[in-house]
């Protein structure tokens, strides 16, 4: 059953996530405003959490989030500061600082592999339940991702073979990872878990893309639906003479044109 | 650089790529749970069940989008119920297959259960794809930009005179 804590601390910002996005780009400043406030209310709320995270399968998918802000971090940093310390003319960065973004981008992969094979997080040494669920799911999008980039620069881009070659070695790589631990698993788990995990997280990936593309294919159905509905507007009046004069006098004005 | 005609032939290339991968995965998969053991997983429960919450996330996050950018011209009637209804039916549709014996294995029965945790491993989903986007499109844009082109001659020539110097 669902405990009233989850509800207030988990659930209900989840919930609410998507008004507080959809505020925060809106036009109107009264809605940003609203926008920015809810959405450090809903990021309080999942703080303020008032049970231990290993008391409940939402406690330990938050757990995975905070697991993976080190590595997140750093490729996040990594890739911004390579970015802008390239030969670009948008807000460039001095160029020394190119080789600590490409550090940091080596470091986040050595750390995700360091959780992979030596430290799976867990608390008190029980295991985070969700671990082995993101990691197959992440390697198997990261080799279809990277596959496409790889393709991608090779078909639409100007001899980028080096580009190419980059992107198809981090799908290679993820995909012979994949592979090995589908095949001897790691120190802490058994292969038979990573390969459950890897299945699942196929019928996962698939119903997800499924589900998503009709509901998206539905939504643009009521949009057309709606402008179909909106009648023909009716013909604009033409102007009277006083509107006409106060135009050919804004025109005059603007164009200093004496009538 | 391709030309403009080719575009169709680039994107079919492009999903043939996206598409052999997809099946290569599938083949290791399979290859390696006929070599070894495996738990009952019941991937079309999985496939279902992750189809319909799915459904749900995506028609309430449009509903709750919807609503915040309203405005005088909005379609609300049809975008904004049309969500909402969208959303009630897949959630009457998830509890029509709980009720079923439509269930993931290793979950309690009740629809609450199922329901909670297959909206969990969707988000864990969502987050992995978010992730993996992040880090190969960012990695590429990092290498695409890295390129050392010379400037363009036209923008090192001065017009100094608009009278064709030959005459």
């Amino acid at each position: 059953m669902l405990a009233t804590t989850l509800l207030w601390h988990y659930w209900l910002p989840v919930l609410l996530l998507p008004l507080g996005i959809g505020l925060v780009i809106a036009k109107e400043s009264e809605r940003r405003l609203a926008g920015k406030v809810l959405l450090v209310l809903l990021v309080i709320a999942i703080i303020a959490q008032p049970s231990s995270l290993d008391t409940s399968v939402e406690g330990w998918s938050l757990h995975l989030l905070i697991s993976l802000i080190g590595p997140i971090a750093a490729i996040l940093f990594g890739i911004w500061l390579t970015l802008f310390s390239g030969p670009i003319p948008v807000a460039p960065l001095p160029r020394s600082v190119r080789p600590f973004g490409f550090a940091l981008m080596i470091l986040s992969a050595a750390w995700f592999a360091w959780m992979l094979f030596e430290a799976r997080p867990a608390i008190d040494g029980i295991p985070n339940p969700w671990w082995q669920h993101f990691v197959t799911s992440f390697l198997t999008v990261l080799v279809v991702v990277a596959g496409f980039a790889t393709a991608f620069a090779l078909i639409m881009g100007d001899s980028r073979l080096k580009e190419a070659s980059v992107m198809a070695l981090i799908s290679i790589t993820s995909f012979v990872l994949l592979i090995y631990l589908l095949a001897e698993g790691t120190n802490s788990d058994d292969p038979v878990f990573w390969r459950s995990a890897s299945w699942g997280a196929l019928g996962d990936l698939g119903g997800m893309l499924f589900g998503s593309g009709f509901a998206l294919m539905i939504f643009i159905t009521f949009v057309w639906l709606g402008e179909k509905r909106m009648g023909v507007p009716e013909p604009v009046e033409p102007l009277s003479k006083e509107e006409a004069t106060t135009i050919r006098g804004i025109i005059s004005t603007n164009s200093e044109v004496e009538e | 650089m391709n030309n403009d005609g080719d575009v169709i032939r680039d994107w079919r290339t492009l999903t043939l790529v996206v598409l052999t991968l997809t099946v290569f995965i599938f083949i290791a998969n399979i290859h390696l749970e006929v070599r070894g053991e495996v738990e009952d997983v019941d991937i079309l429960s999985r496939f279902i069940h992750s189809a319909t919450i799915s459904f749900i996330f995506v028609n309430s996050a449009l509903f709750l989008i919807t609503l915040a950018l309203s405005h005088k011209h909005a379609k609300l009637i049809e975008q904004a119920l049309g969500t909402l209804l969208a959303a009630a039916i897949g959630i009457l549709l998830f509890g029509l297959f709980v009720d079923s014996g439509i269930t993931v294995a290793g979950v309690a029965t009740d629809a609450w259960s199922q329901f909670s945790i297959g909206a969990i491993r969707m988000m864990t989903v969502d987050f992995a794809i978010l992730l993996s986007l992040g880090t190969s499109f960012g990695i590429l844009l990092t290498l695409v930009t890295s390129r050392e082109t010379p400037s363009d001659p036209l923008l090192e020539l001065e017009t100094t005179s608009f009278d064709n110097e030959e005459e």
